[in-house]
This record gives structure tokens, sequence and C-alpha cells, in this order.
């Protein structure tokens, strides 16, 4: 059972294979937006050169399996052509329509720069990304990402798991965009988050953070 | 003198007797009608709230082990409040770096507080939803807090408390509020806004507190005294320092000795009046006090702010380091033509930003007229007093800034300064192709230019072919 997204004639097609057992064939150049992706086919190119040319066939598996054993596990199936192949990658934990929707994504924004990200920015509130964090989102992700709130969360998870940077910042924005300015008790109603202060720790928090209200 | 001989008092046991169960003594307590001693009791409920003891006919203690292990399971999951949430801790701390930066941004939040400080505007709501939420909080709250004269003291306070609960951890294992050493996630303290809140102490003790890990330190105009000055020297990791709102004379021989060791400083702006600058000469000089790398500057220092009584002598003998990017020169009364001209031929190399502030006293009309002889191809930003330069500092065929992208002209407002500079000036200049890169030019209206006579228009006429654009500042 395979969902046609790609292009068809495309020489370059790699083959997402959702949690349900789904296949859906991609142009690699779409999902080379997915940095995990991108960095694995990088990855299994190098070990296809280097078994070639010390002509071990089972090598391939093992280099991929010790990059990411636990996670991915890439087979390569040489198709009845020699030097064509397709490439399938599991992505267990990604149920196949959401799978279907990130490539829908991918689609869209297919022309559009890669941003690169450094690996401190997240983690930093004065990073140098400030100006794009306060970007308006685009009409068409708006759109993108009205439906429900448990498949946006799953697409954001997935963009997360997958490394698509830009997917994963445009979600974040919906999300913080909708609950910027809520309190507490809605913000845990969103999310489903307990409340795990005691009264007296919640007192003695507002009490820590009335500084911060004395603007 | 007490008799130590005397016997001690002895206190019986109160006992009381309690219908149907018989003497009680103050050691023991009644639990569902039966009689325990106290402190057994509540050392277990001390020990885990969810073991509750099981009390037989007996009036001995038994906990059911099934119950047990199924209370000790719910205690365990209880962990996180986010165990059952729809997303990980880590996309959270994202989301709120987003909502944050929202909450900064007009186009978002329209109703944005004002804050003058550095800070920026943190919603103290989102740390109360849960404890990953407050943890994940604690660093993007505390970074940079907004302190003004109205929530100074409650800071220091919180500060406190903090410290005392750390002092106190091991006397109280079973607090509330476990300490998190809050001053350790300072990192940026702009104490800009406080005038006259604070006393020399309490900005010592906070410095001292944020010492480990504060990188960035503006100085209050009050109470910056010399036990501050002592308190700098623990900040080790500092990389930039603002001691130009300090009204209080501060003792440049000390500010010296503490920043001459600070590795990582790289901007810093002295103070608007200082002494003790001979001494710190003399002590340079005859190697009284030892300064490492030969010079009393910190080593990596890339913008320097140079205010205050600073003496020709102080430029001549404690060279600036030669690897600066950004040099500012305000306020600096005793200061000459030749002083600035010493360190524009020591610095100029590698300069990509000056500025020349009002007042510098002791220039003439047209000292820096020379400046763009001195700067090199690196020179991007430049802002000049109009008070200080003649018509031939566009005139002269010499004066080239081949990578100049912004001059700001500035002028005191003083009497004589208007129309000192007349447009076509700059308009020769532009046309012979001087300032090739050049693609803003700031006015200062105090310059007196009219935006619709002819001579500023031919200006915008041949600045626009250049694709750049003039703004007059107010």
């Amino acid at each position: 059972m395979s969902l046609e997204t790609g292009n068809e004639q495309s020489n370059a097609k790699i083959i997402l294979l959702s949690g349900e057992g789904i296949e859906h064939p991609v142009e690699e150049e779409l999902i080379n937006k997915s940095i995990l992706i991108n960095n694995l086919l990088q990855q299994t190119k190098e070990a296809k050169t280097s078994s070639s040319s010390t002509n071990a066939p089972s090598s391939l598996i093992d280099d991929i399996n010790d990059i990411d054993d636990e996670e991915d596990e890439v087979a390569s199936n040489v198709s009845g052509e020699a030097d064509q192949e397709n490439i399938v990658i599991p992505i267990p934990n990604v149920r196949s329509s959401i799978l279907t929707k990130i490539i829908k994504w991918l689609e869209h924004h297919k022309k559009d720069p890669v941003i690169s990200f450094s690996s401190s920015n997240n983690t930093s509130s004065t990073s140098t990304d400030d100006l794009r964090r306060t970007d308006p989102l685009d009409e068409w992700d708006k759109q993108f990402f009205t439906m429900d709130q448990e498949m946006m969360y799953e697409i954001i998870l997935a963009s997360n798991y997958l490394n698509i940077p830009q997917l994963l910042d445009s979600g974040c924005k919906m999300i913080a965009n909708m609950i910027r300015g809520k309190s507490a008790e809605e913000i845990r109603q969103i999310f489903n988050i307990e409340n795990d202060f005691t009264k007296e720790e919640e007192e003695a928090i507002r009490r820590e953070n009335e500084w911060a209200e004395q603007i | 003198m007490a008799n130590k001989r005397r016997p001690k008092k002895f206190k019986p046991p109160y006992k009381k007797y309690v219908g149907g169960i018989g003497y009680v003594t103050s050691s023991q307590i009644i639990v569902n009608g039966i009689i325990v001693d106290k402190s057994k009791y509540l050392y277990l409920q001390e020990e885990d709230e969810y073991e509750r003891p099981v009390i037989d006919m007996m009036g001995k203690l038994i906990l059911d082990s099934s119950d047990y292990s199924k209370q000790k399971h719910e205690k365990q999951n209880k962990v996180s409040g986010i165990a059952n949430s729809k997303l990980p801790i880590e996309l959270y701390s994202m989301i709120l770096d987003y909502m944050i930066d929202m909450d900064n941004d007009d186009n978002f939040n329209m109703n944005k507080p004002e804050i003058n400080t550095k800070a920026k505007y943190i919603d103290s709501e989102y740390s109360l939803v849960c404890k990953d939420f407050y943890l994940v909080m604690l660093p993007r709250l505390y970074n940079t807090p907004n302190l003004t004269s109205r929530n100074f003291k409650n800071f220091i306070d919180t500060l406190d408390e903090d410290k005392k609960l750390k002092r106190n951890i091991k006397k109280i294992p079973d607090n509330i509020v476990t300490p998190k050493h809050l001053a350790s996630f300072v990192k940026i303290l702009d104490l800009s806004m406080i005038i006259q809140s604070g006393k020399n102490s309490i900005i010592s003790k906070l410095l001292r507190r944020c010492s480990s890990s504060l990188i960035e330190f503006i100085a209050p105009q009050t109470s910056f005294g010399t036990l501050s000055l002592t308190t700098l020297r623990s900040c080790l990791n500092l990389k930039s320092l603002n001691l130009q709102l300090v009204a209080e004379k501060v003792d440049l021989n000390e500010l010296f000795t503490t920043l001459n060791k600070f590795s990582s400083l790289k901007h810093v702006a002295l103070p608007r009046a200082f002494f003790n600058c001979e001494l710190l000469i003399e002590n340079f000089i005859t190697g009284r006090v030892k300064f490492e790398g030969g010079s009393v500057w910190p080593p990596n220092l890339v913008d320097v702010t140079l205010c205050g009584n600073v003496t020709n002598s102080f430029i001549s003998i404690c060279f600036l380091p030669t690897n600066l990017k950004k040099l500012s020169i305000a306020y600096c009364p005793l200061l000459d033509d030749v002083s600035i001209y010493k360190i524009l031929d020591r610095c100029a190399y590698t300069l990509e930003t000056i500025h020349f502030g009002y007042p510098l006293t002791k220039l003439r009309s047209d000292s820096l007229d020379d400046v763009l002889r001195y700067c090199s191809g690196t020179l991007k930003e430049l802002t000049i007093l109009v008070d200080y330069i003649s018509k031939y500092f566009f005139l002269d065929d010499s004066h080239v800034a081949t990578n100049l992208q912004t001059l700001t002209l500035d002028c005191s407002g003083s009497l004589s300064q208007l129309n000192k500079l007349h447009p076509d000036d700059l308009t020769i200049a532009l046309v012979e192709n001087r300032f090739p890169a050049l693609k803003t030019i700031y006015l200062s209206a105090k310059i007196g230019w009219d935006l619709n006579s002819d001579d500023v228009q031919d200006l915008i006429s041949v600045f626009e072919d250049q694709d750049g654009s003039i703004y007059m500042t107010y």
C-alpha cells in the first residue's frame, strides 16, 4: 500500500515508512529539509561509497545501524535497474496522516531558503534569531495549522523528531500565539498539564515573583 | 552567677484521663481511639506523607505492604506535572521563548509595558503552570531582571530569601521551597533605573551575589562606591562594563587594577568622573602595581568609551589596545586633538565605529578635520561633531572613507555652529566619490539646514543616485 505524493519521474526517491507501515515516496530534494534524514542520507552515501570500494556488501546496513541503531533502520532495496535504488526509512513514531501533512508542507515550502540553526539557539531567549521569532506567520501556514489541536501537537512532535526547523518554527509560533497572555490554569487545560504545586508552593512562587510584576 | 549545682527542674509527664481509653501521657497520641506513641507516629508521617500508619486493635503500627507499594508508585508517577501532557519539556521551553518574544513585540502585544532597561517583559504567570515550567522560566526571568526603583528592594529580598534557604538547608531539610541559587541566573544587571534607591552596601551585595555568572553590568547613577568597586573584582566573567552613569568619583587606579585581570571583558565605558589618574600612571611606570600583558587595559577589549577627566598623559603613557573595533569619546574636557590623533594613529587600523560626542572642550573648531586621514578601510560608521570640523573635512581630496556606510553629523547647537557646514561641501565629497559605500546620513537639525532648500535637495538627489538615504534627527 503506498501513497504517491512526490514526482514519480524524479530519480532520487526516498520512501518514508510510517508507523502503520504505509509507504510515502518523497523526493530527496524535499525531504532534505529534515536535518535528521539529510544527515542519514549523506552518511548512507558515504557508507555506500566506502563499502563499494572495500567490496563488503553487508557493511552499509551495519554502518547505518551504528549511526542511529535505536531509532532508525535504513534498508536499501536495489530495484530492477542496477544504478537506481529506493531508500526506505522507517519512521515508526509518526502516523501516516501526519506524514502526509508534513510532505504537503514540504512541497509548499520547496523553494524556501534553508535556515541554518545553531545548537545554542533553542535555549536562550537572547539568541541571534530573535527577529525570526517575531516574524509574522504566512497565510498558507496559518491555513495549514487550522486543524484540531491533537494533530497540531503531533505535527510539531514529528517535525521535532525529523528536525525540520522551519516547520517546527511555524508550529511553535502558532501555539505561542494561541496561549500567549493566558492564565496558568488555562495553559494547564490546553496542554493537559497537571498542577503539581501545593498551595504553599504556589504562594511561595507568587511571593518570589512579586518583583517581576512590579514594573 | 548561676548556681550550676542546683538540681535541674523535672517535669513529670502530664497525664490526662480520656473516657473509655484511660490515662494518656503527653508523649502519647490517640489515633482512631487507640493510644499511640507520638514521636513514632509523627516520624512516620514526616518520612512519607503517603505512608499512613495502619493501626490494629493491639495498638501496634502495621503498614499494609500492597497499599504501601501502590502509594509509592503513585508518588513516583507524580514527579512531573507534564507527564501526561501533549509535548515534551524542550518544546515547551521553545514555545515559552516564542511567547516571551511575542510579548515584547509591538505587533503582537499592543499593551506591552514600557521598559527602560535592557530587560524584556516577561509574564511571571507562565512559571505557575507546573514545576517544570517554573524551572524553565527561572533562567528567563532572572537573566536580565527589569529593575526599577519600585521593585529593587523586592528583588534584593527575594535573593536574600534564597540565600538564607541555601544557608539553612541542612537545618530544615523538609522545607517546601528549595533554594535555586537565583542569583546565579542573573547574566545582565542593568541598574540604570536605580536612582537614589539603593545604598552602597546593597549594590555591592547584589553584585557579589551575582558575581559568578554576571556578564554585563550597567552601574547605577548613585550608590556605586568603593565597596562596589572592590566587589567588582569577583565578577571574572564580565564581558561588558558600563560605568558612564556613575555620578560619584571613582578611583581610576583601583578600577584599572581590577579590570586588567578580566580576560573576557570586551566592552568598557569609563565613568564621567574619577580620581587617581596620575597615581595609576605612576604605578604603571614604576611597576609598583603589576599589570598583566604590559598594559593597564584589559587584553581583549573591542569597544571603549573614553569619558571623564582622561588626561593627555594617560593617553600617551597607557596606550589603548590595538584590536579595538569601536571607540567613543565624549565628555572629555582635558583631552586635546594631539591625544585624539595619538589614539587614532594606534587604533584606527581596526576601528569600525568611531563616535565623537559633545563636549570635548579642549578641541578647536577644526580639530577633527583630519580624522578620515587616520582611518583605514575598516571604518563603517562615524559620528562627528560639526562643532569641531570645518568644511575641509569634506573638501580635502585626501579624506576618503572607502567602506563608510553610516555618517552622523551631530551638533551641540551652540552659538556660531549654525550653517558652519554647507550642504554643497557634502555634495562635492559624494560627487567626487570619496564615500563610495555611504548609504545613510543622519543630520542633526541643529546644523540649521533647510530640507526644502535647493542645496539640500541637490545633496539628496546626488545621494539617491548612490542608493543612499538622509534622515534628520532632532
